[in-house]
This record gives C-alpha cells, structure tokens and sequence, in this order.
C-alpha cells in the first residue's frame, strides 16, 4: 500500500508540472498594410488615404506609396473602414480585426470584357427592335 | 483619369449631370434609325474596351477615352453611345460610378459632340486628329471644373490631369488621324 502511494505521488509530481507547461499560441495584428489598385492592375500612387473606426471618426489620414500600399497600427477589436481616393477616383475597404484575413479577389479583365460585349449586344437587339416597332 | 467615382460629388452636382444627360438623351435618341443601331454598338464596344489601355505617365496613369472619334463616326449619337459605354465600365470595371454616370457622360459627351461639329468644318483627317485631341483636352477641363465645384483644388488637379492626358491626346489625334483617313478612302458612307 505504502509503495503504491509512492507510485502515485510520483506519477501525479510527474504529470502535474506537464499540465501546468500547456503552450498557446495566440495572435494580435500589430500593424495593417492597405494596398489600393485601378483595375487591370495599375498601383495607385500617392492616393489619398483615410482610415474611419466603426463609429465613422476618422483614425489616420496618409497618402499610397510607389507601390500603392499604406501602412496604419490598428487599436485591437475595432474594425475600419479604409477610403482610398485619387483624382476623383474612390474606393474603399472594410477591415474586420475580429475575422484574420481580408482577401478581395479581382475577377479576370477578359471575362468582364466578354460580358460587357454581351450586354451591348442585348442592348443593340433590344434597341433595334424597339425603333423598328415605332416606325411600323 | 476623366471617370468619376461614387461618393466624391456632393448630390447637387451629380443630380445635376443626370437632369443634363437627360436633356441630351433626349433631343439625340429622337430620330435614331434601325439602321444606324449596329455602327453605334461596335464603336461603343470599342470605347468601352479602351479605357482598359493604361498608359503609364508619372505618378498616375491615364487610359485612351476614345470620345473624339465617337463623335465623328456617330454624330450626334455619341452622346447616347458614351452613355452605355460608361454604364458598362461602371458596372464591370468599376471605373466611374453610378450616381456619377450622369456627369461623366457630360465630361466625355459633350466633347464628342463638339469633336463631331469641329470635323464638320472639313472632312479630312487633319482636322479630325485636331479634334479629336482637342475632345480630350476639353473632357480633362470639364472633369477638372466638376471635381472644383465639389471642393478639390482646381490648379492642383487639373495640372495634373492635363499632364497626364498629354500623350494622350497625342495618341487618341494619331489614331482617329489614321482612322479617318482609311475610311475616307475606303468607306466614306460610313463617316456621318
């Protein structure tokens, strides 16, 4: 009996400290880098750039650098909305600091082109048929 | 550089565009024939396509407009085509915008349209290269004036846009110069 409390004191000293040594690993974003783009894929450069907390406020102002990117240390648990305007050119991004990626995918040109070929084909049909109506 | 994005007009002006836009639509799509429906849908799919060629000036990069040679392959309903051309880059490319169509298609329309009067004067390729870079220029000034009356600084950007679009107009009064020429010899019926 004596040497079975033995045993247990000794598996118990054994598996208590590995318990107690349980690793995290957590993350907090210390920094966001913004990056702005005119479609097809040009940098906008030197754009002006003005980041809003959630209740609309504004954060920090700057401007896009050569690559079109602008960096800002966010406050942990807001989220932002980024407005980037140049030369009466806008757009604008939420960042969520609660969701841990933020991915815009851009769709390929040449199937924006294609489908906008398409519409001014229905456009023209639609057009030709309406003349040719009125005319009768 | 001469589309607009949402959010940056105050409403009066781009209400504003529209109510012209409207005006114009109106008086231009009045006598439109069936026949004249496939030039105006090639020639708009063309515009449309070319604000998708960047060229890469400086600090900003500037695209082709095309507005000048619309003007003189279609008269008068360069303003109804410029009209589509921008609601589709606005819907697919997200050049321009929505609310701002309305005064785009007065900053590029009304170009075209005096492109259109300008190669009126005489028809030869000259005259349409001059108008044609002239409706470039002219469409950088009215975006420049818009973007002032909603509290840009004028000099500022209208320098700059107007250095931007330099090489522009150059290329935009080489190609229609070409263009013209080629159809003058080859179709004539087709330049109105």
């Amino acid at each position: 009996m004596k040497k079975f409390i033995l045993v247990l004191t000794v598996l118990l000293m054994l598996t208590l400290p590995v318990s107690a040594h349980r690793m995290y690993v957590n993350y907090r974003v210390s920094e966001i880098e913004v990056y702005s783009w005119y479609g097809g894929g040009v940098n906008v450069v030197n754009g002006d750039v003005k980041v809003y907390r959630s209740d609309g406020s504004l954060y920090v102002e700057g401007k896009t650098d050569q690559n079109g990117t602008f960096r800002f240390k966010p406050e942990i648990g807001e989220s932002y909305r980024v407005v980037v305007e140049s030369m009466g050119h806008r757009a604008e991004c939420e960042i969520n600091l609660s969701s841990t990626q933020v991915v815009v995918k851009e769709e390929p040109i040449y199937l924006k082109v294609i489908s906008g070929l398409g519409y001014l084909l229905g456009l023209a049909g639609i057009a030709s048929f309406y003349v040719a109506r009125k005319r009768r | 550089m001469v589309h607009i994005s949402d959010g940056v007009l105050a409403p009066e002006i781009w209400i504003t565009g529209y109510v012209i836009t409207a005006i114009i639509l109106f008086f231009t799509l009045r006598k439109i024939k069936a026949e004249d429906i496939p030039k105006i849908s090639i020639i708009t799919s063309a515009f449309f396509i070319a604000s998708l060629i960047h060229v890469p000036i400086g600090p900003t990069s500037a695209h082709l407009i095309l507005n000048g040679l619309m003007g003189i392959l279609l008269g008068v309903y360069a303003y109804p085509a410029v009209f589509i051309g921008l609601l589709l880059q606005a819907l697919l490319f997200q050049h321009g915008g929505i609310t701002t169509l309305g005064i785009n298609t007065v900053d590029m329309g009304i170009p075209a349209l005096i492109a259109y009067y300008i190669f009126k004067i005489s028809r030869n390729p000259i005259t349409a290269g001059i108008a044609c870079g002239f409706a470039v220029f002219l469409a950088v000034l009215l975006t420049s004036i818009v973007l002032m009356l909603s509290g840009t600084e004028f000099y500022e950007t209208a320098i700059l846009l107007f250095i931007a679009h330099i090489p522009i107009a150059v290329v935009e009064a080489v190609v229609s110069a070409f263009v013209v020429a080629t159809l003058l010899k080859v179709k004539k019926e087709v330049i109105t």
